[in-house]
């Protein structure tokens, strides 16, 4: 148990040190540096133009003309006393940065897994239990459809026909501007009026694997002994599937879940930049446009980081709901 | 079963999705106005005054000249706080914080006799001394604009406190026009600051300038600035500005959000019929230029080939099909025409695949084997072009131009800093960037395409790319040497003559967005006389009275 718990750590650790290095390696090796944009993205937009001689003393100030592997010392030096250092478009320290958008990010995604997951294995639950009915049939070929949308597009169709005809909600933004409050009940209503759609768009792209999941995994189990037997015992329909047969049909789903708020992650940037939320996806955006090498190690880290934290929830949850798996 | 259900399903929501954008954009773009159409213009009287006007925001950085960031228009939110010794308007320079000032016969000494009663935001005087600490402050820590770059100031001398004098290190002609975007910072509070690029106190945005920053929120990208009561200048005829986060900002325009923006002339005909819109053309000061390395690909150095690029390249279709008539064809003596120094009178170069043809010939370029691709002992014309992703279509245009005159393109689109990194170090064929400032004093002529400038400037790029014109040169020494305005001018106007007949680069078209506001908000939007965008004048904001009479 002792060496068990041993070569968990380890493990853990040599993934963690494999992560830092790639985050701070792949960076580097992209072309050019923070100070050498030249062009504009779009018309119209302006650009500061540094001479080389900025560039030059920019490159210094930020210790970028240190040979690679000081810098990456460095940074292994300064993160063991959990500085991750300061963000060089935004002036500002990396970890302050990611606190001001990462709450933002937690919101939506954590919205968006809670109304998946729930709504999902609701709908997952009707749909196996009018197994081969018309209800069932169409919600299958309805949420299949909906699934091959990508979330961008889906949250560009929302904003128009909310946001933009009807006006029901915000076009950007995760709070009113210069907004004055009467007590936090109606900040928390502006809040989540503001998140409404971001949160809807995500849950939409994830809802049907969790559907899907649900249904079949039920389908299966139904079949299963146990399920006789409780059937046999006399017991009301209602306790067989609610007790019985999905439970049993969660522990996939538990699992997924897990999995799911990385993949939402990475989907994230793309809703962010849509509903223009200011989320730790738009964030990681502009890091990477302008080459904020601290703030892309830092904001990869934290992403790889709560993946890495999720799992491990994911294991614990599920050695709850199925005592045979135990850590 | 399933999958035909799939396919109905799928059409159907299609056909929603075809019919919902179709009514977004439709019908505008059905009967939009084709190019070269006047407007009619909004004759219609607008409010002079306004409590707060709201801008599209957008986190630019603190706006203080240490911390802002370079992309974006980071540097007029610094300016409406700081000022500058030196100010623009419509037509040129205006005296500012510097209420006059002489220049010594050799050029090498500027004296400002400084405005008496200034005040920094915070009640201190504002005086010589504070111009000084600037200028060395900002030798020490380098600010991301605004800055003069060294070799062009020896040392400031306070003279007496309403009194600063500049000692040059050669007589730079552009220097005045420098000191516009000079912006001066307090010496006792910045003094005590050791690094400015991590200064966020609410100190570092302490200025003389109209504006105070009243609330600033970097996570939601807006900023609320408020009139300055001491502002020792003419009265503001905005109280206050706030710039709010739009994701769209012609739909927040739409719904009354915002009061300012800009916009493709698709969509013009939404407002050229509402009486509250004004619609102006912005200024051609923004634009996309073609270079040409001439090291890598030595062929290229003969005029010849180059000139028969900008004969075989169709500048007006670009603006046309691409810009959608919202823009004006490059000049190849790269100033644009809305330049102060343009000169009307310089070689043209209209669309002619014949005459780029006869050029090409005459360089002994000839397509031998009949592949459509002029050749010459041996190697074929034929090169990659790189661009970045969001001008594949200019690039694709160009290509079929260009093949027409016998010359092979493959259009390579890069992602934007690697396309800048690949033109930073020459490694490139042929490449497209986009950039502004193309209205900026007429010096970049020199900094850009005389190979004697060692001014360490990313797109003085002519060393890099192997062009070297010795009369050239010669005009660029005297141009930058040259103190009277007028025969500064005609020495601009013989470069451009040098240029368009030798075309080291090409600017393929500079964009004149359309400008719309509500005058019933707020009409008193103005152009500085070399920018495009009339939200970056602090003029735009002010009476214009006193100092900042309209001329």
């Amino acid at each position: 148990m002792e060496k068990d718990r041993n070569s968990f750590i380890f493990r853990l650790l040599s993934t963690l040190f494999v992560i830092l290095a790639i985050n701070f390696f792949l960076p580097r090796m992209m072309p050019g540096d923070p100070f050498s944009t030249t062009s504009a993205d779009e018309v119209g937009e302006e650009i500061i133009v540094m001479t080389e001689e900025q560039r030059l003393y920019y490159l210094n100030y930020y210790g970028l003309d240190r040979p690679l592997y000081e810098q990456f010392l460095v940074y292994m030096k300064n993160l063991m006393t959990g500085d991750l250092g300061r963000s060089i478009y935004y002036k500002m320290p990396v970890s302050d940065v990611i606190m001001l958008h990462l709450p933002w990010t937690v919101l939506i995604v954590v919205g968006a897994t809670v109304i998946s997951t729930i709504s999902g294995v609701i709908l997952g639950t009707l749909s196996a239990k009018n197994r081969k009915k018309g209800s069932d049939r169409i919600m299958m070929t309805g949420l299949i459809a909906f699934a091959e949308i990508p979330s961008f597009l889906l949250g560009l169709i929302l904003l128009l026909v909310f946001s933009v005809y009807l006006r029901l909600f915000p076009l950007a933004g995760a709070v009113t501007p210069f907004a004055d409050y009467n007590g936090p009940a109606e900040q928390a209503w502006d809040i989540l009026y503001h998140a409404f759609l971001p949160i809807v768009t995500l849950s939409l792209s994830q809802l049907t694997g969790v559907y899907l999941l649900t249904r079949n995994t039920l389908i299966t189990v139904t079949t299963k002994d146990y399920i006789r037997t409780a059937r046999a015992k006399g017991l009301g329909e209602k306790t067989v599937w609610i007790r019985h047969a999905l439970r049993n049909a969660l522990l996939p789903v538990v699992t997924r879940t897990g999995f799911m708020i990385g993949i939402m992650m990475g989907g994230v940037v793309l809703v962010e930049s849509v509903f223009s939320y200011p989320g730790i996806g738009m964030t990681l955006r502009s890091a990477v446009v302008g080459r904020d090498y601290p703030l892309i190690q830092g904001i990869l880290l934290v992403i790889a980081v709560s993946i890495l934290v999720c799992n491990l929830l994911v294991d614990k949850i599920y050695g709850k709901l199925d005592p045979r798996v135990g850590i | 079963m399933e999958k035909k259900k799939l396919l109905v399903l799928f059409t159907v929501f299609l056909t929603a999705l075809i019919l919902m954008s179709a009514g977004c954009i439709g019908q505008s773009a059905q009967t939009g106005t084709p190019a070269g159409e006047t407007l009619a213009e909004n004759t219609a009287d607008g409010s002079q005054h306004a409590d707060v006007v709201y801008l599209s925001g957008g986190d630019y950085g603190y706006p203080q000249p240490f911390t802002i960031y370079p992309r974006g228009p980071g540097s007029s939110k610094v300016g409406m706080i700081f000022d500058s010794l030196v100010e623009r308007d419509e037509i040129g320079i205006i005296p500012w914080l510097a209420e006059s000032w002489e220049v010594s016969s050799d050029g090498m000494e500027y004296t400002f006799y400084l405005r008496e009663g200034v005040t920094w935001s915070d009640g201190e005087p504002f005086t010589a001394s504070d111009v000084k600490f600037t200028f060395d402050y900002e030798q020490e820590n380098v600010p991301i604009s605004g800055g003069i770059e060294s070799g062009v100031v020896d040392n400031v001398q306070v003279v007496d406190p309403n009194t600063v004098k500049f000692v040059l290190v050669q007589p730079a002609s552009s220097f005045l026009y420098k000191l516009t975007s000079f912006n001066i910072i307090p010496e006792h509070i910045y003094k005590d600051v050791s690094d400015p690029f991590t200064f966020l106190d609410p100190e570092a945005v302490i200025g003389t300038g109209p504006f105070l920053l009243d609330e600033y929120n970097k996570e939601h990208g807006s900023y609320r600035f408020v009139t300055n009561d001491n502002f020792w200048g003419p009265d503001t005829a905005v109280e206050a500005v706030e710039f709010i986060p739009v994701s769209d900002s012609l739909i927040a325009f739409e719904q009354g959000q915002i009061d300012f923006t800009s916009i493709s002339p698709d969509i013009l005909d939404r407002f050229t019929s509402d009486p509250d819109v004004r619609i102006v053309q912005q200024p051609a000061f923004w634009g996309y230029q073609f270079y040409f390395n001439m090291k890598a690909c030595p062929e290229l150095a003969d005029r010849r080939v180059r000139q028969a690029f900008a004969y075989a390249i169709d500048r007006d279709e670009l603006v046309k099909k691409i810009a959608r008539g919202a823009g004006k064809s490059g000049k190849m003596g790269i100033l644009s025409e809305d330049h102060i120094w343009y000169n009307p009178d310089q070689p043209e170069y209209s669309y002619d695949p014949e005459k780029a043809g006869e050029l090409l010939e005459e360089a002994g370029w000839i397509d031998t084997d009949g592949d459509g691709i002029r050749d010459k002992n041996g190697e074929k014309l034929s090169y990659v072009l790189s661009l970045g992703s969001g001008e594949v279509r200019i690039g694709e245009l160009i290509k079929e131009r260009l093949s027409e005159a016998g010359i092979d393109v493959q259009v390579k689109a890069l992602e934007s800093k690697s396309r800048d990194t690949n033109l930073k170090n020459g490694d490139f064929e042929l490449l497209i960037s986009g950039f502004g400032g193309w209205g900026a004093d007429a010096d970049y002529l020199r900094t850009r395409y005389c190979d004697t400038t060692q001014s360490g400037s990313v797109s003085s790029g002519a060393a890099v790319f192997g062009y070297h014109n010795d009369t050239l040169n010669a005009l660029g020494t005297q141009e930058l040497q040259e103190l009277d305005d007028e025969k500064r001018k005609e020495i601009v106007y013989d470069m451009q003559t040098v240029l368009a007949n030798d075309i080291p680069a090409i600017p393929l078209y500079y964009t004149t967005s359309y400008d719309v506001w509500r005058i019933s908000k707020y009409d008193g939007w103005m152009n500085m006389y070399d920018h495009h965008a009339r939200t970056h004048s602090i003029l735009s904001y002010l009476e214009r009275d006193r100092i900042a009479a309209k001329r």
